[in-house]
């Protein structure tokens, strides 16, 4: 089961880091190379939320021990970036905020398809 | 009219070679506008466009000013009167590039040291512990004289180490100590 859940989502992140680094190039072709680094960004988030995925495979024997390690990297990670772009706004530091809340929206959107393909009750069939 | 110098023009330049920015102008030169007007027409977020309008600010090309609930943002029109050719015509002055190499240096260090007005470490090369603390060196006022504990209060704002930064500013002749007091040494930067 959770073999299956675990290649859905690497699916989707396969799919995600494909679709920013069609947009980087389309970006950097039409002469906006900071937006173009901004779905750099979001391939990075994409990364590492991967990466986190494969090490709760790796070191949690059940569904929800993975669940439960994953949620919480997702947490602290979002707090952090949340926090930092909240001092940058605060700072009138607008770079550093679109940077952070690109990261934080990222985040939010795998939050969403995790719990969309962890709640999912099937044998993967 | 100011002639813009070599770097100010760089900055402009490697600005102004973005696609978005053009576009932000563009608008900006049919009226002024706030970030959410901007991002509609453009067809881009809200924190991208301040993300561009604050490069373009420091770049000089736009300013703000608050008008009722808005930040507006408008063109400024007097760096886009400058021709290219003033500007390739500015004589560079090896002095005055060596000047300003040397305060982009002290910038670079003060940008990756301080956030938001904190310091996030005490540098262990030389050169930039200095540079550092001639920056809170200038919270001190010249001439005037300090107790410990002042001294302590105003470098705490910047470092929980105040100990190791006030003994550093000591041995580094920013400060100097007679007794129990403190004071600003002047000129604070040699």
């Amino acid at each position: 089961m959770m073999e299956y859940k675990v290649s859905k989502l690497n699916e989707y992140f396969a799919e995600k880091t494909a679709e920013c680094s069609q947009q980087k190039v389309y970006l950097l072709a039409d002469d906006r190379r900071d937006e173009a680094s901004f779905w750099q960004i979001r391939a990075n988030i994409y990364d590492i939320f991967k990466t986190i995925l494969s090490v709760a495979e790796r070191t949690q024997k059940s569904d929800e021990g993975a669940n439960s390690f994953f949620v919480k990297k997702f947490n602290e990670m979002t707090n952090t970036w949340a926090e930092s772009g909240k001092k940058a706004s605060d700072h009138g530091d607008a770079q550093k905020a679109a940077i952070e809340q690109i990261k934080v929206e990222t985040a939010g959107e795998i939050r969403r398809v995790f719990e969309e393909i962890w709640g999912e009750n099937n044998d993967g069939n | 009219m100011r002639t813009m110098t070599e770097t100010e023009a760089i900055k402009l330049f490697k600005c102004l070679a973005d696609k978005s920015r053009l576009q932000i102008l563009k608008s900006l030169a049919i009226e002024d506008m706030y970030v959410e007007r901007l991002a509609e027409r453009l067809g881009l977020t809200a924190p991208t466009i301040s993300f561009h309008l604050k490069k373009l600010q420091d770049a000089g090309a736009v300013t703000s000013y608050k008008s009722q609930y808005y930040m507006m943002y408008s063109l400024c029109k007097d760096v886009f009167m400058t021709s290219i050719l003033e500007i390739i015509q500015e004589e560079s002055d090896e002095a005055d590039l060596q000047a300003k190499r040397d305060a982009e240096y002290r910038q670079k260090v003060i940008d990756a040291f301080f956030e938001y007005g904190k310091l996030k470490s005490i540098p262990a090369q030389r050169k930039k512990e200095r540079i550092v603390l001639e920056e809170i060196a200038k919270a001190f006022e010249p001439g005037k004289e300090y107790t410990e504990r002042e001294v302590n209060i105003i470098i705490a704002d910047f470092h929980d180490d105040f100990c190791t930064i006030r003994r550093d500013m000591v041995g580094e002749g920013l400060l100097e100590r007679e007794g129990s007091i403190y004071r600003r040494t002047d000129p604070l930067f040699s």
